[in-house]
């Protein structure tokens, strides 16, 4: 198809950028946002404006919660169509229970998995999630919406269209095609080390798009080539390539026996009832051993599998806050009596590189360097992507115009609307969230509409604003959505202090980071929008004088 | 920057442009899979742990289908890639499924 | 990491030092030389420009891997080198002249 393998990756590039670029400015600018999700639940849901809290007592705060659990009437009726006979009205049988925090929640998401009998697929399970307060197990509503982790997180990795996971396979392809762009963009830019450093704001728009384009992409490129890659390999066992569910099976059928004999992990129950002994003590054990190997810390997950059950065990694992690994060091009792029955050995090599890969994406480590260091790659990633549409727009408008074409001017109302309009969509669902009533039903629904409803009035007026492109020139919609940006982030701090009271001077004063660090993001984002819309308001002004001269001469 | 060659507005050359972008797309995940399941595989019957071999055969898996990708798209024979994508992956996913029922 | 001042310290000592080491590294360049300084450095002077630029690079990743998890630490240097080469390629392209600070004994 092509003359030379150069000018392959140039279309490669260009073509799976163009197309998969709207999916990838989603999936870095709601990844770098991700990196703050509890902050942003923080400030969405102001009950839970309290510290960080460590995983609570089992005995007095999680096994009432656990044991008031039960799958909610949609989860029922998701699982009616897997299920030969009646649906029980109570699900008894626990498969699981489990809790997992990190050194950021304030509160903490708890998981019950239940058997259901007469299923299709013996294996089934039906899942009740909850979330509650760890000082006194109170129950947070459930459509308070949590607009960080429960919404923002979601739409990175799999745009929340989980209609047969459709999203996850959008995402899943976009993060291939970025990796493709990545090397394709390698391939094509001659240049990358003597250019490595530069940006020429002041030369023909082209030549300074592009080099800002290189710049953001090449400054970055471990970031963006690793994120895309352990993204992919995050979901590559459940999701993309589940050959371990399908193809091979059988092998890991028999990896789960092997397994269970050599942990002492029964995999199955024994259908013999059993009692529970004292969690709390089990949790307290777990913490001298991992002392006593030099390696004190916060308990991170815990698990309990086949409760009631004689074959029941409890996993008790430490929370990897001070390094890459998510969770490890996985204690393990019978449920029963409270033995211990296995101490896990350390990871091996590979093992280790999975943790590694897997932990630097998901970030549940104490560094806030680092953090913020996640964000300034995510947005480069972001002003990467847009800057390539910007691009294709400059480079191909004025020949559209010659041409009588609608190309370009389609290509840059996407643009607007997948740049600036998504900034605009995602400061509309945190005005939404101050200005919706507190005991609204289904308030987390109006809080997603309004999302959607403002990226979608963000579509129409670029696509009604953008006539002067097919004539060769800018559209004005650029400069009209960043105003509108700064105007709707200082609109959500001032409605954040008129609705909580928690305004700067207090969150400050306090010292009460999640919501004070919010808030100086959203006014820094204002300003940059202010300073971002005044440079393009100068520029079309000189362009309409400029006009105004050729006009009279 | 250099300029890519013009894709002429031909029906042909559109179908060419369309089954090529099919191949690297679906001719690859073909290839990409029949690369996780057979890599799995072997490495588990090398005495790897079951995850460690499903993490690493993803990871070869992934790296398999960027390459081929590329491939795809810059090579000149539009009927090998076809033959190459599809006709590897599934030769490798067979080869994959003759493995499990040696072990298991 | 422990948020003692002196793993704060030494992070931000880090950071400078990534700084410093992507401001020489550009300045060794002599499209970047150029646009810092009225006349061209010696080859020489580019060179001990290059070489105090590497330099700072890799003390900025054993001041890292002081504060941290190696596993962290690896991470946080990739990051830090990124954004000061972002930070210096800003400079270049606005105020150039602010970078003679790296090299004041050049003219």
């Amino acid at each position: 198809m092509f003359n030379s393998f150069r000018q392959a990756m140039a279309w490669l590039h260009t073509w799976f950028g163009l197309v998969l670029g709207f999916v990838l400015m989603a999936a870095f600018f709601f990844g770098a946002l991700s990196v703050f999700d509890r902050e942003i639940d923080r400030w969405a849901i102001p009950a839970t404006r309290i510290e960080a809290q460590p995983m609570p007592s089992f005995e007095k705060v999680l096994r009432p919660a656990f044991e008031r659990m039960q799958p909610t009437k949609d989860a029922i009726d998701a699982m009616r169509p897997r299920v030969n006979g009646p649906m029980p009205t109570h699900f008894d049988k626990v498969a699981s229970w489990s809790a997992y925090t990190t050194h950021r929640d304030p509160v903490l998401a708890l998981y019950a998995g239940y058997q259901v009998p007469n299923a299709k697929d013996p294996e089934e399970l039906i899942w009740a999630y909850t979330t509650i307060d760890p000082r006194d197990g109170s129950v947070l509503p459930d459509d308070h919406l949590k607009i960080g982790s429960g919404f923002f997180f979601p739409l990175h990795y799999g745009l929340t269209l989980d209609w047969k996971n459709l999203g996850i396979w959008i995402v899943g392809f976009s993060a291939l095609v970025m990796l493709a762009a990545l090397i394709s963009g390698v391939v094509m830019h001659r240049k990358i080390f003597r250019e490595f450093f530069t940006f020429r704001p002041g030369k023909a728009r082209l030549r300074s798009v592009l080099d800002l384009h290189n710049l953001t992409g090449v400054v970055a490129l471990p970031f963006h080539f690793f994120f895309a890659l352990t993204g992919l390999l995050i979901f590559a066992g459940t999701y993309y390539f589940p050959v371990g569910h399908t193809q091979l099976h059988d092998l890991h059928d028999l990896h789960e026996r092997m397994e269970a004999q050599e942990t002492g992990l029964p995999h199955q129950r024994a259908g013999v009832a059993a009692g529970l002994a004292s969690v709390d003590a089990m949790v307290a054990q777990a913490q001298q051993r991992w002392q006593a190997n030099d390696k004190a810390g916060d308990v991170g997950f815990l698990v309990l599998q086949h409760v009631g059950d004689a074959n029941g065990y409890v996993s008790v694992y430490r929370a990897g806050t001070d390094r890459i690994a998510l969770v490890g060091d996985g204690i393990h009792f019978k449920s029963s009596d409270g033995k211990l029955i296995r101490e896990d050995p350390a990871a091996t090599p590979v093992a280790r590189m999975a943790e590694f890969l897997t932990g630097l994406h998901l970030q549940h480590f104490r560094h806030w360097l680092l953090r913020w260091l996640y964000v300034f790659g995510g947005l480069a990633g972001a002003v990467c992507i847009a800057t390539g549409f910007i691009f294709f727009v400059e480079k191909r408008k004025r020949q559209h115009a010659l041409q009588g074409s609608q190309g370009a001017r389609i290509v840059d109302a996407l643009a607007v609307t997948t740049v600036t309009g998504m900034v605009l969509a995602t400061l509309g669902i945190l005005i939404a969230n101050r200005l919706l009533p507190e005991a609204l039903p289904g308030r987390g629904d109006w809080e997603r509409y309004a999302f959607w409803a403002v990226w979608a009035l963000a579509l129409v007026h670029a696509g009604m604003r953008g006539a002067p492109v097919a004539r060769g020139l800018a559209n004005p919609a650029w400069r009209e959505q960043t105003w509108a940006i700064a105007v709707m982030a200082v609109a959500a701090v001032a409605l954040n202090w008129i609705t909580t009271g928690d305004h700067l001077l207090r969150t400050l004063a306090r010292g009460y980071w999640p919501v004070a660090g919010i808030d100086l993001f959203l006014l820094g984002s204002a300003c940059v929008a202010m300073i971002a819309a005044r440079k393009l308001g100068q520029r079309a002004h000189a362009k309409q004088a400029a006009h105004r001269e050729n006009a009279h001469a | 920057m250099s300029q890519a060659t013009t894709i002429t507005a031909t029906s042909r050359s559109r179908r060419q442009v369309v089954l090529r972008v099919l191949a690297a797309m679906f001719g690859g995940y073909v290839f990409a899979w029949g690369t996780v399941a057979l890599a799995t595989c072997l490495l588990f019957a090398a005495k790897l742990d079951f995850h460690d071999a499903e993490f690493l055969g993803a990871f070869i898996g992934l790296l398999a289908y960027v390459t081929v990708f590329l491939w795809s798209i810059a090579t000149q024979r539009l009927l090998r890639v076809w033959i190459v994508l599809l006709g590897g992956g599934l030769l490798m996913a067979g080869a994959a499924s003759l493995v499990q029922s040696l072990l298991a | 990491m422990h948020e003692s001042l002196s793993a704060n310290l030494m992070l931000a000592a880090a950071l400078l030092s990534s700084l410093a080491g992507m401001a020489w590294l550009a300045l060794s360049m002599q499209v970047h030389a150029l646009q810092v300084w009225p006349r061209q450095p010696s080859p020489a002077t580019l060179r001990l420009l290059r070489i105090l630029g590497s330099f700072s690079v890799c003390v900025a990743l054993v001041l890292c891997l002081a504060v941290d998890h190696a596993t962290m630490a690896v991470l946080v240097w990739v990051m830090a080198l990124s954004a000061a080469a972002m930070l210096v390629a800003f400079t270049l392209s606005s105020q150039p002249q602010r970078l003679r600070v790296f090299a004041p004994w050049i003219r």
